[in-house]
């Protein structure tokens, strides 16, 4: 994941929007399973539909994993493009969310392992991060912004300091909002052992910006 | 519950994964478990505070992965190509639409197959009389015995005649192997007919009858033709009308018809010869001779009949 992930700084200074209001397009045009169905049997306009329901939140997953944009891009277009490839695999009883974010897991854990045996290093799950400045700096009293902004930094930072499993995680389930269940087939884990996952970068998380106010509102 | 139960379902709790049972045992374990509360409490915090980046999607997407898809898809190799179009023809066979279609031509293909005709059931005619008295019966009984089916019909049929204080008289037109005497029987009555012993061609012509084979209806022609000359024709012309419905347009049928016709013609029944001649103008053989009597002449018999192929008999 080193050769890929890019140091938070960079895309901080064009730091992405922040908020997803981009959600996938209503179901008027039947579920995703039906899509999948009907593009199985040749209609090329359901795939577009699937892709236009689905490529913001995968590549926003596959932004929050990777923190950068452009290895994001790269995975989002090859999920896509698996999913192409093994559509005569899926049935209508499968369930279409796990099955398109398993394709990107497989890719992130198949480039990470690629990137381990190109470089011969220790295993280190983690982003690159900014060099560590001691301790987070305390957030002062000053704007509503610019305290938002900081906050922003701390999650990013503390999220990219987590190992790649913890990260994914929490950022399939905080970004593209996958259940414990559907979570637990996206990645081929046992559920037991993604809650523990969650519950590790939660905790992370909660360390991060236990200083901050927002966190003690949250708490009240 | 309890903390270990607590820590397993804590996150499910956090995310709002729990039932209603379950997340209302949590709150009552909360309610008087500091270190749980605190837990909860916290986590619910953090994930409460976390908001992830959502960044932009490139401008052209979609249309990308749409072009990429393209380009795979014609750069398939030939097994995912024959597998993709397999799954598109299940993806139309599945359809119950077409279920329907397919089920109801099964069941009118199946309703004309079992509904259909069967020609070979009812050419199988077994008749069987008994106990007839004989004077019901319109022919004879050795009569009914000498008529044979037409060696071509495939039909079989056995004809068998009881009657009161005679012996019973089976004929049998298929099925029984040919006597190895029955060709030289017949020879012989031909001899004995040429010969001008008709009883004697009568005889051995009834026997040839009773050995059955191939030859039995040109037998029962000459035992018939044979009586006629013995007797009259008064006792073989019901046999002569027997052969000739019998045998229709073959050769035996058709001199049949004009023994038949010769004799009607010399019993004074002038109406049914020429009805028989009439029918026989189109015959091969006979069919000259019947168009001159019609005329009123009287010509000879053909050179070759059944009766006797190289020797016309006299008459």
């Amino acid at each position: 994941m080193a050769n890929h992930a890019v140091a938070l700084g960079e895309d901080a200074a064009n730091p992405p929007p922040t908020t997803m209001n981009d959600k996938p397009d209503s179901h008027r045009e039947g579920t995703d399973e039906a899509l999948m169905v009907r593009y199985q049997r040749g209609d090329r306009n359901a795939l577009n539909v699937i892709v236009r329901r689905y490529a913001h939140l995968v590549y926003a997953t596959a932004y929050g994993i990777t923190g950068a944009a452009q290895v994001a891009t790269n995975f989002t277009q090859n999920a896509f493009l698996a999913l192409v490839g093994h559509a005569g695999s899926f049935h209508i009883e499968m369930h279409f969310r796990s099955w398109l974010f398993g394709f990107l897991h497989q890719l992130i854990v198949d480039d990470y392992r690629a990137a381990l045996r190109a470089d011969q290093t220790p295993v280190d799950t983690t982003l690159d991060v900014a060099p560590d400045e001691g301790e987070p700096e305390a957030i002062a009293p000053v704007s509503k912004s610019a305290r938002s902004l900081l906050l922003s930094r701390r999650i990013s930072e503390c999220i990219a300091s987590m190992s790649l499993l913890e990260r994914e995680a929490i950022v399939l389930k905080l970004t593209a909002q996958l259940t414990l269940s559907e979570l637990a087939t996206a990645t081929a884990s046992d559920g037991e052992a993604v809650r523990a996952r969650l519950r590790s970068a939660l905790e992370r998380l909660r360390e991060a910006v236990s200083d901050t106010e927002d966190y003690a509102r949250a708490l009240r | 519950m309890d903390c270990e139960l607590f820590d397993r379902l804590v996150i499910d709790r956090v995310f709002a994964e729990l039932d209603d049972l379950a997340s209302g045992a949590i709150q009552r374990h909360v309610a008087h478990c500091s270190r749980c509360r605190s837990i909860e409490s916290t986590l619910r915090a953090a994930r409460e505070v976390t908001a992830l980046a959502t960044p932009e999607l490139p401008p052209g997407f979609v249309e990308q992965v749409m072009n990429l898809e393209r380009s795979t898809r014609t750069r398939l190799p030939l097994p995912q190509r024959f597998g993709r179009a397999v799954s598109v023809m299940s993806g139309y066979a599945m359809r119950p639409q077409l279920t329907m279609c397919a089920l109801l031509l099964l069941m009118i293909g199946s309703s004309l197959f079992l509904l259909r005709a069967r020609p070979g059931d009812r050419e199988l005619v077994h008749v069987t009389e008994r106990g007839v008295p004989e004077g019901e019966v319109e022919l004879p009984a050795h009569v009914a015995a000498s008529v044979e089916p037409p060696p071509a019909a495939s039909a079989s049929i056995s004809l068998t005649k009881e009657t009161a204080g005679t012996k019973d008289e089976t004929a049998s037109a298929s099925g029984s192997p040919p006597s190895p005497s029955a060709p030289s029987q017949l020879q012989e009555a031909r001899d004995a007919f040429a010969a001008g012993n008709y009883t004697e061609a009568h005889e051995i012509a009834e026997r040839a009858i009773k050995a059955g084979g191939g030859d039995t209806a040109q037998a029962a022609l000459l035992s018939a033709t044979a009586l006629a000359k013995d007797t009259g024709c008064a006792s073989a012309l019901a046999r002569f009308e027997a052969l000739r419905s019998r045998h229709g347009r073959s050769a035996v049928g058709d001199e049949a018809a004009w023994r038949a016709a010769e004799c009607h013609e010399s019993l004074g029944q002038a109406d049914r010869a020429k009805q028989l001649y009439t029918e026989l103008r189109g015959s091969g053989i006979w069919g000259p001779q019947a168009r001159e009597r019609l005329r009123g002449n009287s010509p000879p018999a053909p050179e070759a009949t059944v009766v006797d192929e190289s020797t016309s008999p006299s008459r």
